[in-house]
């Protein structure tokens, strides 16, 4: 791993007209962040955040309104920079009328592979998204998550140091949003850095490195994950059983919450007042079942995040 | 400038082996052969020295009405489709030049036209064949200036398209097509003491224009030389093709401009 950084994103705006009155839509409103080698880079953001916006200026299929991209020093769009970068559409569609092996034949003939290392590249990347069983059938034949596996084949077609994935796990059932992680890590042990957006917060929270989180075009946060999920307030989860009426009020003085599930009871209470509530409750001889810090999952600290966005943002 | 042959030609065989598949495409061929042949049937009907007439006039006007047809709704929407099926999202990121695409296209629809006129004018001589009449090489010249036709009307098809919705491009271009035929007519008639332009004075900026800046198709079109067995030579045949080229150079320079400037939203 190097720090050197291979995506720079820097005032980045986009503004379209839509309609006849030409109205106003900001999907992209000021965007700094950078992806350095051999991450794992998280793109997160509710639906309309401006993901995919930000993800085609990156690729240079549409042009920013404001700021800059760098990708590998260069602007993006340049042969040189594309020849190092795999790409997979949001919701990708193919030329259905080829077969697989057919459509990575023309990619890889833009890409200037020699043939007998194209046969080869071809065979191994489809045994890699698991689609060697449907190579012979046209793109037309796949579903969903076939196009997903298919779309992941083509962007690893260049053998690219980096790969950029619009919402890789959307439209895959659980098996295959696994597969699709694992080769995400994958990519990284090989010495590849990966940018990849979800909404979905779970799917992020474990496999990237670092994160970038936005709504409506802003940032909220962009630095290491882990980070991001401390400085959610730690909570504990206390379970306990035959706690006696009597010290109800006592817990409820230092706890957040106090919910019972038949003869157990779930308490919530912030780290320091932990302590205090399992004292009191084997000094009762409440049977302590359970004592299990609980950080803040990604959504939730997402959606605190998103009421209060200025508090968050870190360079 | 990094231009680069073998992306073109990639891109240009991937373009016909999408067009070949094309309904319209299959469609019109079929409509075109089935004519060509019906030409033996409709000879019959005329006076006996007519008969070769009839064949010859019904090979060329549907090998170059096919081809046209052709050309306009295949060079329309293969960036149309490009674009709705979102397919261009994984093409363009890939190390391509924006206008690589552009010209591959161009040269895919050419093969396309190219085989169209093989196979048709292949028809055309086998008819005459069977009419005894024997092949000469103003047929050939005849075919070759029809695919300098097409090379011009399948290149302002993608310019439109490169901007402007199918349908509207297949209309400008299809008006582009029937107004280029009638260049020729229209200075005549900017030259006439009487006509158009006396009656309606106002229309004399635009019939200038038109004049001269559309391609004029008419030069494409050597039916009645065929016909009345007029010698036509190869220098006026390249003469023509150069002027095709010239057309095609700066529609499709025109097309690649337009196209590096766009947003793929
Ligand atoms: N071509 C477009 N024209 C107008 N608005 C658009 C266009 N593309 C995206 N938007 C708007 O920009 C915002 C960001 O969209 P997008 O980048 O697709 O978000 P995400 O990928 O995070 O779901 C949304 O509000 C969307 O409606
Ligand atoms: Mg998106």
């Amino acid at each position: 791993m190097s720090d050197q950084t291979i995506l720079t994103v820097a005032g980045l705006k986009k503004t379209f007209k839509v309609g006849f009155q030409r109205k106003v839509v900001n999907a992209v409103q000021g965007l700094d962040f950078s992806v350095n080698a051999g991450e794992i880079y998280g793109f997160l953001g509710p639906n309309g955040a401006g993901k995919t916006t930000t993800i085609k200026m990156v690729m240079d299929l549409i042009r920013p309104s404001a700021g800059s991209v760098k990708v590998f020093g260069d602007s993006p769009g340049t042969l040189a920079s594309r020849r190092r970068i795999g790409y997979l559409p949001e919701h990708p569609y193919f030329y259905d009328y080829l077969k697989p092996t057919e459509l990575l034949e023309f990619f890889g003939r833009l890409h200037g592979i020699k043939k007998i290392t194209r046969r080869k590249r071809i065979h191994e990347l489809l045994e890699q998204v698991g689609l060697t069983h449907a190579k012979d059938r046209t793109l037309r034949r796949y579903s969903k998550g076939m196009l997903q596996r298919f779309g992941l084949a083509q962007a690893l077609i260049g053998d690219p140091d980096l790969v950029i994935l619009d919402e890789p796990l959307s439209g895959l059932d659980p098996i295959g949003r696994k597969e699709m992680k694992d080769i995400v890590s994958g990519l990284k042990a090989e010495g590849k850095t990966v940018f990849f957006s979800s909404h979905i917060l779970a799917d992020i929270e474990l496999l990237c490195d670092k994160i970038a989180m936005i709504d409506e075009g802003r940032l909220l946060y962009a630095g290491p994950t882990r980070d991001f999920v401390v400085k959610g307030q730690l909570e504990v989860e206390i379970i306990a059983s035959n706690v006696p009426e009597g010290i109800f009020t006592a817990l409820e003085a230092h706890a957040d919450s106090i919910n019972s599930f038949g003869s157990r009871q779930k308490i919530l209470c912030n780290r320091d007042s932990a302590q205090q509530l399992v004292k009191l409750l084997v000094e009762s001889s409440a049977m302590v079942e359970s004592v299990v810090p609980r950080s803040e999952t990604l959504e939730e600290v997402f959606v605190r995040t998103a009421q209060h966005p200025q508090a968050e943002v870190s360079k | 400038m990094s231009f680069s042959i073998n992306r073109v030609m990639a891109i240009a065989t991937n373009t016909f082996k999408e067009s070949i598949r094309n309904r319209v495409f299959i469609g019109l061929m079929f409509g075109a052969l089935v004519m060509i042949f019906a030409s033996l049937i409709m000879s019959e009907m005329v006076v006996f020295d007519q008969r070769k007439r009839v064949i010859q006039d019904f090979g060329l006007f549907f090998i170059s009405f096919a081809g046209v047809l052709i050309a306009i709704t295949i060079g329309v929407l293969l960036v149309y489709n490009e674009l709705k099926r979102k397919t261009i999202y994984s093409l363009l990121p890939k190390p391509i030049h924006r206008y690589e695409f552009i010209v591959g296209r161009y040269v895919g629809i050419f093969i396309i036209l190219f085989v169209m006129a093989l196979i048709l004018s292949g028809a055309w001589f086998v008819v005459m064949l069977l009419r005894g009449v024997p092949l000469q090489p103003i047929f050939i010249k005849a075919v070759i200036l029809i695919l300098g036709e097409l090379a011009i009307v399948s290149a302002v098809a993608i310019l439109f398209s490169s901007f402007s919705s199918p349908v509207l491009s297949g209309i400008f271009t299809f008006g582009i097509y029937v107004l280029g035929r009638q260049v020729q007519f229209i200075e005549e008639l900017l030259h006439a003491q009487k006509g158009l332009f006396v009656s309606l004075p106002s229309l004399k900026p635009i019939g200038q224009a038109v004049a001269s800046v559309f391609p004029d198709l008419s030069l494409f079109d050597i039916t009645m030389e065929v016909l009345l067995e007029v010698h036509v030579g190869w220098g006026y045949v390249f003469g023509a093709l150069a002027y095709a080229l010239a057309y095609v150079v700066v529609f499709i320079i025109a097309a690649a401009v337009i196209f590096q400037r766009r947003d793929f939203v």
